[in-house]
């Protein structure tokens, strides 16, 4: 957090000293109008960097001529330097700004491709829902708005029960299609109520053991229950 | 073997089929962000231009610069929630820090004409999820378990195939199945699905729910904005954007017997869903500005869908106590998933935008003593249901196309195109500036029985003096939203309904370069 601060002051600071050109006179709108840098701060810049160079060509000439006279004077800023540093080999210490690309028999220029074996399979469900629950509750028992209650009409098709309300027409519904008071959830028990189509049992591949397993995946076995 | 194992495993490993509709609309629907000055206008920045959030609104904004800026945009926000889930009330509030536009921007002037460019480097947070939503309920009509049952009803399958350490339900039947949420019962000599609390519920008692979810993350967009201005007359601009999407929720179900009765099958269960999608996307946004008169800005902005590539984690748990006979279970989802949390990879291709704007400004001249105010406004349209999943197998399978085809067909039943207006305006007293703005963004949802819509409400101050400007703002967002906790095929849904309101304070602190 400290660190945080600290390069929020630095930044302020650093571009606090770069609104020099506007703390003398008027600060700009850029969405009303957005005027040019004023044109004698850019020719004092222009005027500042030809004497610049004035200045080099100068010492540069001030050079030739000592070297004419006198050969110590010669070699400075030569163009072939056989320096550690500079090394057309590449080999830097510390004050090169290197990209790593070496020729060096031990370092290998070449990105070495390390395919990542993962034994553990990864799960890919994804976060799935059963889309048919967007369509919304379509059946003829709620095409008649006047059941009343508190249920939601919103287009055919589309209803929502959204209140306890025990006359509302959703009580009816649930009334109607639940799978009836089936008191065991072993699978043993049979009752007499009406039966819901959509949350019928029937695999595909019967198996109702509690062993075996047709997936990919070992077998987990449920606890059990008294 | 070992090969042939592995390579089996990997190849059921790639089985990944989609998401669900309701990502969609959480990564479209939701207020433009800025920086302190365009958000204290109501975030109209679709023809005004001067403003560094024009990159991420209408790119050609950006050649109106012919200095340069660079800008600072922290923020903080506070939510309040009030979720109304069958006829009870619930209040919740989360408070958390945001960001709005920052960066920096530079124009380059052409001294021979009037024509310049600018180039802008700038991110924002495009949208904040932080926020923690609590309702609970009396509910006699249905249950969360109930899903649960459908899901593993529907899919044909048995319970040794779906109990099994790969799953293929591995977040949602599998455990409910481990732990007795859910079983098989005998009816009229057919074996039907059926989850614990129902017994209650065909008793004609009611249950009740609590539902508690966090929310965490954001939207996050680092953008490359250029523009073009033409003698002060035509702007033309494009922005390449690269978000990055980081999405948590931490979702907590409970369901308990209300009753004193200690053999009426169910006591309680709580569920716990965790997961979280993280992915980068890319988009660009075009645009152009016409100023047919000095004082006038018309302006129109195109934002391409954006293409993301995201991945899921997630895992469940799930608590239960039953009775007759009397039991306490517990499941986790790692058990299905190998003892690694899931991971699932898909790619989500999001919406269109349209905007349309036009400003007036008074006085636009160079002495800022003169210059006075500005009106501006957007309107916006937002193709919802636009958006669409698809999966990033190299071969998807035909369950994934079917699902697929499927998902992206409930999203463009449900959701539809939008229209967003933005409007505001400001004052401008030599270096002080006041300002107010209003926003409306419209129901995403095709279903006009749920009410979905965001008011919002701003106004600030300014301050802009010696090189250096500060702006500081107030949002005051007013929404209306429904929540799903589940939904269920066979019976009619029930939602919570969601009145939020969600201050923001902003602040942009800003330098004249």
């Amino acid at each position: 957090m400290n660190a945080k601060i600290l390069l929020l002051a630095l930044t302020v600071a650093a571009f606090s000293s770069c609104t020099t050109a506007y703390k003398s006179g008027q600060t700009p709108d850029d969405v009303y109008y957005s005027p040019i840098k004023v044109v004698e701060e850019n020719n004092n810049n222009d005027q500042q960097q030809d004497q610049a160079q004035n200045n080099r060509q100068t010492a540069e000439d001030r050079q030739i001529r000592w070297g004419i006279r006198d050969r110590r004077w010669r070699d400075w800023n030569d163009d072939y330097d056989y320096s550690y540093h500079n090394s057309p080999y590449g080999y830097c210490s510390c004050s090169c700004n290197n990209s790593g690309y070496y020729y060096n028999p031990y370092y290998s220029p070449w990105p070495v491709y390390n395919p990542k074996v993962n034994p553990v399979m990864v799960n890919s469900t994804p976060r799935m829902i059963n889309l048919g629950g967007y369509n919304g509750y379509n059946n003829a028992v709620n095409s008649n708005p006047k059941l009343g209650g508190n249920t939601n009409w919103a287009s055919p098709g589309k209803q929502y029960n959204n209140s306890n309300n025990q006359t509302g027409f959703g009580r009816v519904v649930r009334q109607i299609f639940s799978p009836g008071s089936a008191t065991n959830n072993t699978g043993s028990n049979n009752n007499s109520s009406s039966g819901n189509n959509t949350r019928t049992y029937s695999p595909s591949s019967s198996s109702s053991s509690s062993s075996g397993s047709s997936s990919s995946g070992q077998p987990v076995t449920r606890p059990g229950r008294n | 073997m070992k090969k042939y194992l592995l390579f089996c495993l990997l190849f059921v490993s790639k089985q990944i089929i989609a998401q669900v509709p309701d990502d969609a609309v959480r990564y479209s629907n939701f207020p433009q962000n800025g920086t302190a000055r365009n958000l204290a206008i109501g975030g109209a920045m679709g023809s005004l231009g001067g403003d560094i959030n024009a990159t991420f609104v209408n790119p050609a904004g950006l050649g109106f610069y012919k200095t340069g800026e660079f800008v600072f945009t922290p923020g903080f926000i506070l939510n309040n929630n009030k979720a109304s889930y069958r006829d009870t009330d619930t209040k919740s509030k989360k408070n958390a820090m945001s960001f709005g536009t920052s960066g920096l921007v530079i124009g380059f002037p052409n001294r021979r004409n009037k024509n310049s460019s600018a180039v802008s480097l700038a991110i924002t947070q495009t949208a904040n999820f932080n926020n923690q939503l609590n309702y609970t309920g009396l509910n006699n009509y249905s249950s969360f378990s109930e899903q649960f049952a459908e899901e593993f009803a529907k899919s044909g399958k048995s319970i040794n195939e779906v109990l099994n350490s790969n799953s293929i339900f591995p977040y949602t039947s599998a455990p409910a199945l481990y732990a007795y949420l859910i079983d098989t019962v005998k009816v009229n000599g057919v074996y039907q699905v059926k989850g614990a609390p129902e017994y209650i519920l065909d008793a004609g008692q009611a249950i009740r729910q609590e539902m508690t979810k966090v929310t965490k993350g954001g939207i996050t967009e680092f953008a490359l904005g250029l523009a073009s201005n033409h003698a002060d007359k035509w702007f033309f601009g494009g922005t390449i954007g690269i978000p990055y999407l980081s999405y948590s929720s931490n979702m907590t179900f409970k369901e308990s017997d209300t009753s004193s009765n200690g053999s009426n099958h169910f006591k309680s269960f709580d569920y716990n869903d965790q997961f979280k999608t993280t992915g980068w996307g890319v988009n660009v946004k075009l645009g152009m500005i016409y100023r047919p008169k000095e004082y006038i800005r018309l302006g129109l902005a195109l934002h391409t869908p954006t293409f993301s590539s995201l991945s899921d984690t997630r895992t469940t748990t799930l608590n239960t106590q039953l009775e007759n006979p009397v039991g306490s279970f517990s499941a986790s989802s790692l058990t299905f998933t190998n003892n690694v949390a899931g991971e699932s990879k898909y790619f989500q291709t999001g919406v269109w935008k349209l905007i349309g704007s036009a400003s007036y400004v008074f006085r636009e001249i160079e002495n800022v003593k003169r210059q006075r105010a500005f009106i501006t406004a957007d309107l916006e349209y937002v193709t919802h249901g636009a958006s669409r999943f698809n999966s990033n197998n190299d071969q998807p399978t035909q369950d994934e196309k079917n699902y697929y085809k499927a998902l992206n067909n409930v999203i463009k039943a449900e959701y539809k195109g939008a229209i967003n207006a933005r409007i505001g305006g400001e004052l401008k007293f030599n270096t002080i500036m006041g300002r107010l703005g209003f926003a409306y963004y419209g129901n995403p949802y095709k279903d006009a029985a749920i009410k979905a819509n965001k008011m919002l409400l701003s106004g600030g101050l300014g301050y802009r003096n010696k090189g250096v400007f500060f702006d500081l703002t107030y949002v005051h967002n007013i929404s209306k939203d429904a929540d799903f906790a589940y939904r269920l095929e066979d019976r009619a849904n029930t939602y919570a309904s969601l009145k939020q309101t969600r201050g923001n304070i902003v602040a942009t602190l800003g330098f004249k370069l």
